[in-house]
């Protein structure tokens, strides 16, 4: 066996061994894994087993346990675990030596060659471009915003469901104010559940079915090291590049998968980014179909949003509190993805997010029946006109932006509905779509906030989150109009 | 504080030690030592089982640093690559 310490190490590593035996021999209680294994540990400075082995043994074992560990230390200039590391794996080396026979072929494997491409900025930034544009935008946005809620909103909803529902209850309730809570224009049936079903699960299906193809090609670690530099001047690693790619398919998800991230500023700076700049499939989804006619509003709004999101990490960074993260990640080899797994992963995030919204739809549609009803919402909304003027919108703008708060893909989808009836000009659209992308989350994503967060930090990222985005709103309506651009 | 751990004892030291952050792609070393102030970007570093005597081979410096070591490839930041120190570096391959 080769030896990795000088004849000094040598004697000092029979020091780490006669410390471990007499630990073991000194212990009495069953902890279900080996002596030897809980004597390494103790050796390691192990919070959890220390107090355990100090609850189980007496007193005066644990008190010599604690000066033979304290003895070993002092011996050593190095810290014990990463002694102990060495000798594992000067273990795991004799083994492997022994039982492995590993002969690498002279020439690159095609995965690798791949691989190559996807890390190099020349080549892998064009290919990002690529995988954003067939992936988010034909497919996502063309697909699925497009043919599926097309087809399911028009061909499915409106000539079967809808006419259906109103003949049905207009036959079974005969007060009008108890048959609008199902199928009137902000019906349960006619707006929530259409929504839901003819808007939302095309797009979210779609997207979830993209990221699960990236995903388990591992394609993200690639993106992530790609990324890393961009990602350290907001505070962030590249590692943070999955919660934020998840975020443009569900926020709330997403918040809850920063409980991946190493420290805590990384948390909350992904957080505030996710509240703030990264829209969600069903928002984009609706997004990409309001400006689908003009590239150039298109381009506005990337270019906004983009430049927002820096900016507004760039300013976190340097305010919030904490050490420089580091970035590591290991690096998977390139995977042909398992058709099977890409079902089963999906149709699981699918279910997630339809148990999730569906009910809150529903509670929406009722809100927003018993808002109108009491008049509630005719004062919300007379108060939302004020912003809404203020970013050069007209007044029943408003409605979709307090729609947008129960769930920011219902606002966006309200705004679809006014696109459609002629009243928004393209700045008026452009300056909607950018303050609603901005906007509050929705209530899912607000209370995974303040259940990650807590309630000081979740409050205080809806607080600014919602003067952001109007005044966003507002700087980017009067720099069109003294620009004199009409979209 | 700074720590310095070493593994295997130098032979010669003007044999190429050099953090891997220095090498070209394509060079090749063996872990001497590690080399941080952090005590945390030490345990990243033994947690991708990069420990003295392993053979780490560059493949790529930007924008990370990307590196092989045993069937495992690894990317990491400017500060880890600066933290591990290689010894034995070759010439370009």
């Amino acid at each position: 066996m080769r030896n990795m310490h000088g004849t000094k190490d040598k004697a000092a590593g029979d020091f780490l061994e006669i410390s471990l035996e007499r630990i073991e021999t000194l212990l009495k209680g069953d902890y279900n894994i080996s002596r030897r294994a809980v004597a390494l540990l103790l050796l390691q400075g192990d919070d959890e087993l220390t107090s355990l082995t100090t609850a189980t043994e007496s007193p005066e074992t644990s008190v010599e346990i604690a000066e033979i560990a304290a003895r070993t230390k002092a011996h050593y200039q190095e810290p014990l675990a990463y002694l102990i590391a060495l000798r594992r794996q000067e273990e795991v080396n004799r083994i492997v030596k022994e039982t492995v026979e590993y002969r690498p072929g002279t020439k690159l494997p095609l995965r690798e060659r791949l691989s190559r491409i996807m890390t190099n900025p020349v080549t892998g930034t064009p290919l990002l471009f690529l995988i954003l544009y067939f992936g988010l935008y034909k497919f996502v946005g063309g697909f699925g915003a497009g043919t599926l809620v097309d087809f399911l909103e028009i061909d499915l909803f409106e000539k079967i469901v809808n006419p259906f529902v109103e003949r049905t209850f207009a036959l079974l309730i005969p007060w009008p104010v108890f048959r609008d809570l199902f199928a009137g224009d902000y019906g349960i049936i006619t707006l929530g559940i259409r929504y839901a079903v003819a808007l939302i699960l095309p797009i979210v299906t779609t997207f979830f079915l993209v990221f699960a193809v990236i995903e388990d090609t591992g394609y993200l670690p690639r993106l992530a090291l790609l990324i890393d530099r961009i990602f350290k001047k907001i505070g962030l690693t590249g590692r943070a590049v999955i919660p934020i790619v998840l975020g443009l398919g569900c926020g709330t998800m997403a918040t809850m998968v920063t409980r991946t991230l190493p420290t805590k500023r990384e948390r909350v700076i992904a957080t505030l980014l996710l509240a703030l700049a990264v829209p969600c499939s069903a928002q984009m989804g609706v997004i990409l179909g309001l400006l689908a006619g003009s590239p150039k509003a298109l381009l506005v709004w990337a270019v906004v949003v983009i430049t927002i999101f820096i900016l507004v990490g760039y300013f976190a960074s340097m305010i919030i509190p904490g050490d420089e993260p580091s970035f590591y990640m290991e690096i998977p080899p390139l995977r042909l993805p398992n058709l099977n797994n890409i079902f089963t992963k999906t149709y699981a995030r699918v279910k997630w997010y339809f148990v999730e919204i569906l009910p809150m739809f529903i509670l929406a549609s009722v809100l927003i029946w018993f808002g109108q009803l009491s008049g509630l919402f005719r004062l919300l909304t007379k108060v939302l006109e004020h912003p809404v003027r203020w970013i050069g919108l007209p007044d029943n703008t408003a409605v979709a932006f307090l729609f947008g708060f129960f769930r920011r893909d219902y606002g966006a989808a309200g705004l679809y509905d006014l696109k459609k009836a002629g009243l928004l000009s393209g700045n008026q659209l452009v300056v909607a779509c950018i303050t609603l992308t901005l906007f509050l989350p929705c209530v899912a994503q607000f209370l995974m906030n303040v259940k990650e967060r807590g309630w000081k930090t979740g409050l205080a990222i809806s607080i600014f989150v919602l003067f952001f985005s109007f005044s966003a709103g507002y700087f980017v309506s009067q720099v069109l109009g003294l620009l004199g651009v009409y979209l | 504080m700074r720590f310095r751990f070493r593994g295997n004892p130098v032979k010669n030291t003007c044999d190429n030690i050099l953090p891997l952050a220095k090498l070209k792609v394509g060079q090749k070393g063996v872990v001497a030592y590690l080399q941080t102030a952090n005590r945390q970007r030490l345990q990243k570093i033994m947690a991708m089982g990069i420990l003295p005597g392993k053979t780490i081979t560059l493949l790529q410096k930007f924008p990370s640093y990307v590196f092989q070591v045993g069937l495992s490839q690894f990317a990491v930041d400017r500060e880890l690559a600066e933290a591990i120190i290689l010894q034995d570096v070759d010439r370009i391959n």
